[in-house]
């Protein structure tokens, strides 16, 4: 009786569950799983081709002690993504205003723009070690037209990232068609409202679309956050971390370690500080946008 | 009409195409047994690099000939190394696969390739394979007194040239005075062969900047010096000799600018400046000549011996040993081990050369790759260069991978003169060392 009281309650679910299933099991067996077991080997000495060897945590204890490229890819990853997620979500945003007015062939516009954002990070990384060539790159070309001797950008220490911050806009399509979305649903009204009040076109923007908008620019955010710090293809295929190990991100030496230097275990472990990292920086934004994000409807202080 | 699916039913259905999942995601082993080595089997032979493929699958064939129930397959996955390690790691992989020295005794320590030593002493065809064969590679493929691998062919660096602009320039070619062609000559000629017009350089007169394999141990070694000390317990490359030799090479980009620039190479590798005819000299392996040979249509070039050190009167050389491991994994040792006796055999070396590839390890084969008539015209020097030759450092506790990490960093740094030679050089020996 009992049970056929639970199937009557499974019975209408049934058919959502078993199309849903294909993804759940994939998920269950290729990313759960794995991440599951990853834990454990990250406990481990793990050269891939062996059987892992206990180790406890001394994964942890060298990775904070002797491994000498840790902090340095910590610190490159983190001050790329303080850098790039900004200067992405501004010129997303700015690029999203421009896309969103009256304009002729405003979809064809839109569709150039966005364009870039498609194209396959091998290719664009291949493109832009020929744009920041030193001697005939596009890069210093412009800037010699106005009189500026430009750097060697990927073979110089200190150019290397900026010039990959710079590259990383070529992406920014994608933050932008979220962004036009946000502003085509900011109502029409609240700027007739702002304008009857005497407000100009700055004074609209920054109280009117700015907040609107906001809990978009804080999804653009954790995106291009999580994303940030996760940066690998650009680094591997253009710098290999070099020159001076000015772009070795986290990400290329959780790689080499996994992959070039048979230590699954240790590249395990980086993987899990690495998400601890992201975990941390996205309750942070999270939290502090109690104070920034404005939610139609909501009403603040209660 | 409805059809009611019950409870029981739809669990055990839901058991049973989990379970068909499962069983179709394994990889089921192809059949074969240790005890036999006629009983049927597919072979799978994994390969870096797509050129010696041809060959390869040639050499399949005729075993397959010779043993009617097994199967070859031969292939060369992209990011081979990747693919090899994650298919072993799943208890699979391909049976037998290649390795080059630079790898083989980290994998030979980590116990993951077949120990091949009893067997191979037992097989009068494989003794008969290895008599033949050059003894260095043998030796270097015997980690600890035992046998996880045999070679099969092998690299070797030569100094490349184009051939008609030197003789526009009426000078000597390099092979033809390949006795007095020491360091100093060697920049003589590079400073007489380097042209600049309006445009920029026309023509860089050597290469001197290449990485360890085909550029600075082969100068470091000539000089006296190596990477790692005799029992590869300490990397010496800070060693006064290293020092002289690096000292060399840096000051022929730096004061005499006639090596290319950082830019110039951000640009375009030195193997393509050479093929587009802007490097004059250009030191680099004999797995070039077969892609010169067929492609280079606007200049003819040749090879000579690299320049011989002045302190020591002494050329030094680097090679990539390739060999051919049996997988720990394979449930067919006994066809699997046939087949390596197979591909070393006088037979399958010859096709080998035939194929030009690279130089196989057999010397009645050898003799076929030397062949002056598969060209350049001094192909020979290629064999001549084993006299200096050693193989690339090799350790068995730490990677390939992690050692060149901090080598290819401080080799960038000294290169860009980023660091002085000696700084740089100092920066490189601690570093590696830090990790033994």
């Amino acid at each position: 009786m009992h049970r056929s009281k639970l199937w009557r309650q499974i019975r209408p679910h049934a058919a959502g569950w078993l199309c849903a299933s294909p993804w759940i099991l994939g998920f269950l067996i290729f990313t759960l799983g794995p991440m599951l077991w990853s834990i454990y080997y990250s406990l481990t000495e793990y050269p891939l081709i062996r059987p892992p060897v206990w180790v406890g945590l001394d994964n942890f204890r060298v990775m904070f002690q002797e491994d000498k490229f840790f902090y340095n890819s910590l610190r490159v990853t983190t001050l790329y993504a303080i850098v790039a997620v900004p200067l992405h979500l501004v010129t997303g945003f700015l690029m999203a205003v421009m896309l969103n007015q009256k304009i002729r062939y405003i979809a064809l516009w839109r569709t150039i723009y966005f364009l870039p954002s498609v194209v396959s990070g091998v290719a664009v990384a291949l493109l832009w070690q020929w744009i920041f060539n030193s001697d005939f790159g596009l890069a210093n070309w412009l800037l010699g037209l106005v009189g500026i001797d430009g750097p060697s950008w990927l073979l110089s220490p200190t150019w290397a990232l900026p010039a990959l911050i710079i590259m990383s806009l070529w992406s920014v399509g994608g933050s932008m068609v979220i962004f036009i979305a946000g502003l085509q649903g900011v109502p029409q009204a609240l700027y007739e409202a702002a304008e009857m009040d005497g407000s100009n076109a700055v004074r609209r923007f920054w109280h009117v679309t700015v907040p609107m908008i906001s809990p978009v620019i804080l999804f653009n955010l954790i995106i291009g956050l999580i994303a940030a710090l996760q940066t690998f293809t650009q680094a591997f295929i253009m710098t290999a971390g070099g020159p001076k190990q000015s772009t070795h991100f986290f990400m290329l030496h959780l790689y080499n370690n996994a992959f070039q230097w048979l230590k699954m275990g240790y590249a395990s472990a980086l993987a899990w500080i690495l998400f601890a990292y992201i975990l941390v920086a996205t309750l942070f934004v999270i939290r502090s946008s109690s104070v920034w994000v404005f939610y139609e409807g909501e009403i603040k202080g209660r | 009409m409805t059809y009611s699916l019950s409870r029981r039913n739809f669990l055990r259905t839901a058991a049973g195409l989990g379970a068909v999942g499962i069983l179709a995601a394994c990889d089921m082993p192809t059949g074969g047994t240790a005890e036999g080595a006629a009983e049927s089997a597919e072979l799978s032979v994994w390969v870096w690099w797509p050129s010696p493929v041809p060959s390869l699958i040639e050499m399949g064939d005729t075993f397959m000939e010779a043993h009617p129930n097994v199967t070859v397959s031969v292939e060369a996955p992209s990011d081979y190394w990747t693919k090899v390690q994650t298919s072993i790691a799943g208890g699979a992989g391909p049976d037998l696969f290649f390795m080059n020295n630079v790898n083989y005794w980290s994998w030979a320590h980590r116990e993951v390739l077949y120990d091949m030593t009893e067997l191979a002493a037992a097989d009068d065809a494989m003794q008969d394979n290895i008599a033949n064969s050059w003894q260095g590679a043998v030796d270097f493929y015997n980690y600890k007194g035992r046998q996880f691998g045999m070679p099969y062919m092998y690299t070797s660096i030569v100094l490349y040239y184009n051939e008609d602009y030197i003789d526009s320039k009426g000078l000597a070619l390099p092979a033809d005075i390949e006795d007095e062609m020491d360091w100093n000559r060697f920049r003589e000629y590079g400073l007489a062969l380097h042209e600049e017009d309006d445009d920029g350089v026309a023509m860089w007169g050597l290469h001197s900047t290449g990485g360890i394999e085909t550029g600075w141990l082969n100068f470091v070694r000539a000089n006296g010096g190596d990477f790692l000390n005799d029992d590869n317990s300490e990397c010496i490359i800070d060693a006064p000799e290293s020092i002289e030799a690096w000292n060399y090479l840096v000051n022929l980009r730096r004061e005499d600018g006639i090596s290319p620039s950082p830019e110039a190479l951000q640009a375009e590798g030195a193997n393509s400046l050479f093929q587009s005819g802007k490097i004059a000299l250009y030191p680099s392996g004999n797995w070039e000549m077969s892609f010169l040979n067929e492609q280079l249509k606007d200049f003819s070039y040749n090879i000579t011996l690299l320049p011989f050190s002045p302190q020591t009167g002494e050329r030094g050389g680097t090679t990539n040993i390739v060999g051919v491991v049996i997988n720990n994994n394979t449930p067919a040792e006994g066809p699997a081990w046939n087949l390596m006796t197979h591909l070393l055999s006088k037979d399958s070396q010859d096709k080998l050369a035939r194929a030009n590839v690279l130089a196989p390890v057999r010397h009645d084969s050898a003799e076929l790759y030397y062949d002056p008539e598969l060209g350049p015209a001094n192909r020979r020097a290629a064999f001549e260069m084993q006299e200096w030759t050693s193989a690339l450092p090799t350790h068995d506790i730490v990677t390939w991978g992690e050692m060149m990490q901090p080598t290819t960093e401080w080799q960038t740094e000294i290169f860009e003169g980023r660091v002085s030679v000696e700084e740089g050089l100092a920066n490189m020996a601690d570093s590696v060392n830090s990790l033994f």
